[in-house]
């Protein structure tokens, strides 16, 4: 037997773990360009960042996710082989994702000159190809490795920054960024190559155990008091089931405490020079926002199945909608806190050197609000459909795309009856105006939400007709909305 | 409590994935205060009808009641009277024992700490241990104490005993179970999916043989050892034109014969006698080997 039909099986294995991820960012990079929408080009262009990322950590953490790595090391079949093997598919799955986002250019409108968004690409893939896979070995959770990844060269970033500041004085912006550079792509190479050896030690020397490493621990004087307790203690349902959903966002917290230091930091950088500005605080608040929505949504309902609890919590005897609405409302709660409240409160508490215009701030933050609820929504349903956050949270964002587009076009199609009929234009709709409408969409996802979050059945049928009847509701709603305006 | 209401009861209940059907036409009469035996191979469509009766999954047809309760329109009052112990057991992993234990007596309008108690020492769990250091049978062992503790009127389990060590096995079947039904006799009803048939043995009343989603033999267990009979014969020479009916043949080898009746035994032990056997032995059936025979691809049928 040739050698690559001996490894064949395991190739295909491999291409197969990875195709939901890559099929997705492909698909969303595609999607964006072919918009050419300045909101589906961020986007495309953070689906290809975080795919490129992620991609490196499922190669990985896959085995974790679906239970199988006690029956992957258990085959007669040398680890090295296995590792290359790993390694092999994910180098070229990896590639192909970059090199088509990079000829495609998604990521022009972030990153305007060429060489900019190149070194963005090729951080995102030494990231995904030798930092993720340990990550994920130490985990042992594909999300909490990608997480933590993405930090990685922010913190190097921050860490030059900081420096550089120390060394020649804040008010020296060119070598600061010169030395911020430098902290970044040395420390990058090192941290690669340490990662590179300890992910082959790691994987060498691999046990197969299962669960995550990574949760999260409150601190003892916390945790202690319930957790070490011997005595039986009862509290009342609603709160319970309230700390279990806060504590099924764990990895939503390690974002939000990202985000919350690369902030500060920036903006602190921003006050000291503002010619040092290298990324737009307004931006990164955006991204920030549209992203920690999507995960709050995506880890609701789909962590439970990821730990199998899912099933015991639906025979508690509490009804059922009411189970729904904790969850649901704690997740979008915590979308409205983190995505919109937060970076309102940062940017009073640690203000950049633009002046803030009450007006203005009162319709970003109406602005982020609707793309909070409407992200989260988005997040919270997809995460009734699937076996995993990782899943959802990759299949969520083509979602989002795709209802965008929906959106767009129906708008445009009502828009041209409108004309048509009563041959006028329509004024554009204050933002306020968007958020009962905007309540009333999330309300009827939450219902198609529910009903997948409540059976085991996730026939492709009953996909088939909730999408459509979330479809038409929208357009009902787009109709109101013209009607309003 | 009107004792014409069954604890379980389906009605031509059609559960299908796609073209498969899990369940086709299933009918399930379970009378409380029973321990009831819900037998079949693998992928013969027990899971799929648990689900269908706590409303998991919902029937494509036919429907599911317990207490004579719809479970999918009364869920809390079906659910407050149901515990059920999955064949895969899992919780939340950042969570001890003693907080699995409290966080799903919160629930509950009853929790029987003294059951708690004796349990968690008689399976030598530490309540301060994590769960996600439990290994798979003290999962189970955790999910079955979170299930007696209600003093649930029905006790769903399916496949219990997965994971546990011959000791608790045989503890849990005999003392535990046992012990659940006894606190409440005649309301207490157990419905028990397992493969392990013959260490339910004892405690089965009555049971159901499913496969490929249809039921294929309903019994009380006492009239099913009484029913089926394994009937062992050896003669001086080969018996010609030895007629055996009905009967299911496990070996024929020359002289010797061994088959399982169902039904009338004594006209077929007329028949064997007929042929002056050397040794004719009969014993009744465990409810394991009744099972075999019924599920057990038709081989030799004389």
């Amino acid at each position: 037997m040739s050698t690559l039909a001996h490894n064949l099986p395991v190739v295909t294995k491999e291409v197969r773990a990875l195709l939901y991820i890559w099929g997705a960012c492909v698909l969303t990079v595609a999607a964006a360009v072919l918009l050419g929408e300045t909101i589906a080009l961020v986007a495309g262009a953070m689906a290809t960042y975080f795919g490129l990322i992620t991609l490196g950590a499922q190669s990985f953490g896959h085995d974790y996710t679906y239970r199988t790595l006690p029956l992957l090391l258990a085959q007669p079949v040398d680890r090295r082989r296995i590792f290359v093997i790993k390694y092999g598919v994910l180098v070229v799955m990896m590639l192909m994702l970059a090199l088509f986002a990079w000829q495609v250019r998604v990521g022009a409108t972030l990153f305007p000159r060429d060489w900019r968004e190149a070194q963005l690409i090729w951080l995102a893939t030494a990231c995904g190809l030798f930092i993720a896979p340990w990550l994920a070995l130490v985990c042992r959770s594909v999300l909490a490795a990608a997480v933590f990844t993405i930090a990685v060269p922010g913190l190097l970033a921050i860490a030059g920054d900081v420096a550089g500041g120390i060394l020649y004085g804040f008010d020296r912006a060119a070598d600061i960024d010169r030395l911020k550079y430098l902290v970044l792509w040395r420390g990058m190479i090192v941290i690669c190559a340490v990662a590179l050896i300890a992910g082959w030690r790691g994987f060498m020397r691999l046990e197969a155990i299962e669960g995550r490493g990574a949760d999260l621990q409150l601190p003892q004087q916390i945790s202690a008091g319930s957790a070490t307790a011997l005595v039986p203690r009862r509290r009342h349902p609603i709160r319970l089931l309230i700390g279990k959903e806060i504590r099924l966002q764990q990895i939503s917290f390690v974002v939000v405490a990202l985000f919350v230091a690369t902030w500060l930091t920036l903006s602190w950088f921003e006050r000291s020079d503002p010619t040092s500005r290298t990324f737009p605080l307004e931006m990164l608040s955006f991204l920030y926002s549209a992203v920690v929505s999507l995960l709050i949504g995506a880890l609701s309902s789909a962590e439970e199945r990821q730990y199998g609890t899912l099933d015991a919590q639906r025979l508690l005897p509490i009804p059922a909608w009411q189970q729904w609405l904790v969850k649901a409302g704690i997740a979008t709660a915590l979308a409205v806190l983190f995505a919109a409240i937060l970076p309102l409160a940062l940017a009073f508490v640690s203000p950049t050197n633009e002046p803030m215009v009450p007006a203005f701030v009162v319709i970003w933050w109406f602005q982020t609000l609707a793309m909070s609820l409407t992200m989260v929504t988005i997040g919270l349903y997809v995460s009734t459909l699937s076996s995993s956050g990782v899943r959802a949270l990759v299949a969520a964002l083509p979602a989002a795309i795709g209802l965008f587009v929906f959106v767009q076009f129906a708008a445009w199609l009502i828009w041209l009856v409108a004309v048509r009929v009563f041959g006028q234009r329509f004024v554009t709709t204050p933002s306020v105006t968007w958020l009962p409408v905007l309540v009333a969409w999330c309300s009827v996802v939450w219902w198609c939400g529910f009903h997948n979050h409540q059976s085991s059945d996730q026939s492709p049928r009953r996909i088939v007709v909730q999408v459509s009847v979330i479809l038409a509701w929208t357009v009902v709603l787009l109709v109101v909305l013209a009607g309003l305006s | 409590m009107n004792d014409n209401i069954h604890a379980i009861e389906t009605t031509a209940l059609v559960r299908r994935y796609g073209r498969t059907d899990a369940v086709n036409g299933l009918n399930l009469r379970v009378r409380p205060g029973r321990c009831y035996g819900f037998f079949g191979r693998n992928g013969a469509g027990k899971t799929t009808t648990i689900k269908c009766l706590l409303n998991l999954l919902r029937p494509t047809s036919g429907h599911a009641r317990i207490f004579g309760l719809d479970p999918g329109t009364n869920e809390v009052a079906v659910k407050s009277r149901v515990s059920y112990v999955p064949d895969y057991v899992a919780f939340y992993p950042w969570m001890t024992v003693r907080q699995t234990l409290d966080y799903f007596a919160s629930f509950r309008p009853r929790w029987n700490e003294q059951t708690e108690a004796t349990l968690l020492e008689r399976f030598q769990l530490d309540p301060r241990q994590k769960t996600s250091h439990l290994s798979k049978g003290q999962r189970t062992q955790l999910g079955l104490i979170a299930a007696i503790c209600p003093d649930p009127e029905l006790l769903i389990l399916d496949e219990p005993t997965s994971g546990l060590d011959p000791i608790v096995r045989r503890e849990f079947i005999q003392t535990v179970i046992g012990a659940y039904q006894e606190g409440d006799p005649g309301r207490r009803t157990v419905f028990v999916s397992t493969h392990l048939i013959s260490e339910f043995e004892g405690l089965i009343d009555e049971f159901t043989i499913i496969d490929r989603g249809r039921e294929v033999l309903t019994l009380d267990a006492d009239a099913a050892r009484d029913r089926y009979r394994k009937i062992y014969a050896r003669f001086a020479a080969e018996p010609a034109g030895l007629a055996l009916g009905g009967s299911r043949v496990l070996r024929r080898d020359g002289r010797e014969l061994e088959i399982v009746v169902n039904g009338d035994a004594a006209d077929v032990i007329d028949r064997l006698r007929a042929h002056a056997p050397e040794t004719l032995e009969v014993e009744a059936l465990s409810l394991e080997e009744i099972f075999v025979s019924t599920v057990q691809p038709t081989g030799a049928v004389a």
